[in-house]
């Protein structure tokens, strides 16, 4: 390394050369962070206009049980049942099929908007993205589970 | 020597290539505007979010009322 260093710097044509080297990768970083598109997460297809309308739906039902601490949000941008026994007997079958329908429906919904942005490879940063501002969003009270498997009370 | 030299500038010409070209491979996710928007998104999904536990059972105590002094009803007046 300290070899390569200094046979770069005792000559000048190559010292040329690297220095030739950093503007180009700075100007060709530079030109494609500006060049990137926005990710336009708010983008209305058809597709997206039905889950957003199931998962509104759907809140009505969740809502009480993400106030008993029943279910939470999950920090990969779904939601998951916490305590099955917050949950009266007869209901929770129900609730376990609406989780499920939910997490459908989200993850659609997350890869329908990276696939209306013509990224498909953002579905990933999306889910995140989503994950942070669904728990961020949430009421008081409600829980949230982080990456550890650990459920937290939002304060 | 010269030639030695030709072909690392060759090499390093190449690696500047690739490296531009590479970059068009990586996915570059702006956060911060996503971040907006998703906020867009579940506006439309969750309504406005308020807690449904009742006032007093968070700790603020109900103003005590006055005491209502009891009507009388008047006196009859003796003739």
């Amino acid at each position: 390394m300290a070899f390569a260093f200094n046979f770069i710097l005792r000559n000048w044509r190559l010292r040329g050369g690297v220095f030739v080297l950093l503007i180009a990768v700075t100007l060709s970083s530079g030109a494609y962070a500006a060049t990137t598109p926005t990710p336009d997460v708010d983008v209305s297809t058809p597709a997206i206009v039905v889950i957003k309308k199931s998962l509104a739906a759907r809140f009505k039902f969740l809502r009480p049980h993400l106030e008993s601490g029943a279910i939470g949000l999950t920090h990969d941008g779904l939601i998951a049942v916490r305590d099955l026994q917050a949950i009266a007997v007869n209901e929770t079958l129900k609730v376990e099929a609406i989780v499920a329908e939910e997490n459908k429906d989200r993850a659609s919904l997350y890869r329908e908007i990276a696939r209306a942005n013509g990224r498909p490879d953002w579905e990933s940063d999306l889910k995140s993205t989503f994950a942070e501002r669904w728990i961020s969003r949430a009421a008081s009270g409600w829980y949230h589970r982080d990456s550890a498997g650990k459920w937290i009370r939002k304060m | 020597m010269k030639h030695h030299l030709r072909a690392l500038q060759l090499v390093v010409a190449g690696l500047v290539i690739a490296v531009s070209a590479g970059c068009g491979t990586i996915s570059f996710f702006p956060a911060q505007p996503a971040q907006k928007a998703a906020d867009k998104v579940i506006d439309d999904i969750w309504p406005p979010i308020q807690p449904t536990v009742p006032v007093a059972s968070v700790g603020i105590a109900k103003e005590k009322e006055p005491p209502v002094e009891p009507v009388m009803s008047p006196k009859p007046v003796s003739k």
